[in-house]
């Protein structure tokens, strides 16, 4: 399936969909894509909706903590949120666990923001 | 589910490129499907294959393309997939495997695609035969313990 992003605000929060796989094949679109949603505001707080990612492999993890650094760099955080069980798995295993916060919903991701500000 | 004793092979030939990715999945996906393999275990080969791909892509044929051929068998309990490719002589079990968490604690990446399909897979094999790498990626349906690879223990 083929990957997708797209952007919803809720609030100060921008939560970025993701959908289809990522993998080396589709990183590109995702940097381009997500540095596009970013580029263009000054809310810099984001979740990562994960629900509709039917796959995902290091390169796809390595892009999301190129984009968390550079947000956190920034002032700004990203948080993921509805991952797969599959997906899971692996960002536990490789660490991705110890640097990006994930949450079970979406709702739950935002709703952490709110507790932290 | 298959019988004990039966016997499912499938193989594909395909330029070992990014664009192949999402087909090799789907050769994987295709043919473990209604063959009582829980999900997670398809998951894991699907996810072997491709972290291995990705490197092929990226290091043994990042100067002349090349091809991988893919050959999958199932017995239940055991799937496996043997990936032939012509790249220099490259047996990942031979790498130091990195803590990739205290890594990227660190601000680094990479790394991650052998230490996933090293834990995925219940065993990886390695040999080089006539110029060519052959790496064998196994999992089970019921895990014995053996066969594990040595960090997991």
């Amino acid at each position: 399936m083929a990957f997708e992003i797209m952007e919803n605000e809720d609030g100060e929060i921008i939560i970025v969909e993701l959908s289809g796989e990522l993998d080396s094949s589709s990183v590109a679109a995702f940097s381009l894509g997500f540095r596009e949603i970013t580029g263009k505001r000054s809310p810099k707080k984001y979740v990562l909706d994960l629900k509709g990612l039917e796959f995902i492999s290091s390169a796809g993890w390595t892009a999301f903590l190129n984009e968390f650094k550079q947000l956190r760099a920034s002032g700004g955080d990203l948080k993921l949120a509805a991952m797969r069980q599959d997906a899971k798995r692996v960002y536990s295993l490789v660490g991705v666990d110890g640097v990006i916060e994930s949450h079970e919903t979406v709702k739950e991701a935002v709703k952490s923001y709110a507790r932290k500000s | 589910m298959p019988g004990k004793a039966e016997m499912k092979s499938a193989e594909i030939k395909v330029d070992a490129a990014e664009d192949n990715l999402g087909l090799i999945r789907r050769f994987i996906g295709d043919n473990m499907k209604n063959t009582g393999f829980p999900r997670k275990k398809i998951s894991a080969l699907s996810v072997s294959i491709t972290e291995h791909c990705e490197n092929l892509i990226k290091h043994a044929y990042a100067k002349k393309a090349g091809k991988v051929a893919l050959k999958l068998e199932l017995k239940y309990p055991e799937a496996k997939i043997t990936a032939l490719d012509k790249g220099p002589r490259f047996n990942m079990k031979e790498q130091k495997i990195p803590d990739t968490s205290r890594r990227l604690k660190n601000g680094l990446g990479g790394k991650m695609g052998i230490k996933t399909i090293l834990a995925l897979c219940d065993n990886v094999e390695y040999r080089r035969i006539n110029g060519r790498n052959k790496n064998t990626f196994t999992v089970r349906a019921e895990k014995s313990g053996k066969g594990k690879n040595k960090w997991q223990r």
